[in-house]
């Protein structure tokens, strides 16, 4: 009992970030493996698949009331399809790789940002809250809040409304509706940070000029 | 900075080392030596009060102030 009593709360958030941290290093990867194309013929994206729209023929319905049947018009069919890569042709293949390096940055930057927020619970941890080492910290927390949402948002834009062939059907991936609320949210969220930073730049000041003073 | 701490000489004086000193004032050898090279930047009346008492001297004594030269280009 007297165990659980030692640790603390910023341990314990400290060590949820570890977990965290270790388990987004194995998702990205996992993705990085794909990258590669390690476990399969080519790279490809673990899990990832893109909803294509293509045309159907109408289909006849008999009407309820027995005069005669209606037609039901199909324009655009949805489906799930994994992508090829070698099916893709140069600019198409291209812009796949493009995907899978936005999709994986975004993926990097979010463990740098869980990395450096576990460093900032080490310190708290050992009771060095106004230190330099935090401020510097938090600044490229903030920077990199601010650049996360832009690199999901390319990686999910760099695939949408391709067409290509596959499996003799003309198929073309869907323009994903255009969500600035997500990039308005990464801005705000880094100025939030930038605003707290500045205040903790303020409070180490005042502890160096307290440390300083005899 | 223009004000100069001259610790070392009024030590040399009573002819007393950094240790004696921190020990008599009750201040951490480190924080002396912070104090003597000139790197605090900002001294307690209790801390110039104590070291005034141990070394049997006036703050004048310690403290001195020297006008800046402004650099000429």
């Amino acid at each position: 009992m007297s165990n659980w009593k030692k640790i603390t709360v910023t341990r314990a958030l400290r060590y949820l970030f570890l977990v965290l941290t270790a388990g987004a290093t194995l998702l990205l990867l996992l993705n990085l493996s794909a990258y590669f194309g390690i476990s399969s013929d080519g790279p490809f994206i673990r899990g990832w698949v893109t909803t294509v729209t293509e045309p159907t023929q109408p289909t006849l319905l008999p009407h309820p009331d027995g005069s005669g049947d209606f037609k039901l018009y199909n324009f655009q069919e949805q489906r799930l399809v994994m992508l090829e890569f070698a099916d893709m042709s140069g600019l198409l293949k291209a812009r796949y790789l493009g995907y899978l390096f936005f999709q994986n940055l975004a993926w990097v930057l979010a463990v740098f940002i869980l990395f450096q927020v576990a460093l900032i619970f080490r310190n708290l941890d050992r009771g060095q809250f106004f230190k330099e080492e935090n401020t510097r910290r938090a600044r490229r927390i903030a920077l990199a809040v601010l650049v996360f949402p832009l690199t999901s948002y390319i990686a999910s834009r760099i695939l949408a409304g391709v067409t290509y062939e596959a499996g003799g059907h003309i198929i073309t991936t869907v323009r994903p509706a255009v969500h600035l609320e997500s990039l308005l949210l990464g801005v705000l969220s880094a100025l939030v940070i930038f605003a707290l930073v500045e205040i903790f730049n303020k409070g180490t000041q005042l502890q160096q000029e307290q440390d300083l003073t005899i | 900075m223009p004000i100069i701490v001259n610790l070392d000489v009024m030590m040399a004086r009573r002819k007393m080392s950094l240790t004696e000193l921190a020990g008599r004032v009750d201040i951490t050898l480190a924080n002396l030596s912070i104090l003597k090279t000139g790197k605090a930047k900002a001294i307690r009346f209790s801390t110039l009060e104590a070291l005034c008492k141990a070394l049997d001297c006036q703050p004048a004594d310690i403290l001195e102030y020297v006008p800046e030269v402004p650099e000429t280009h």
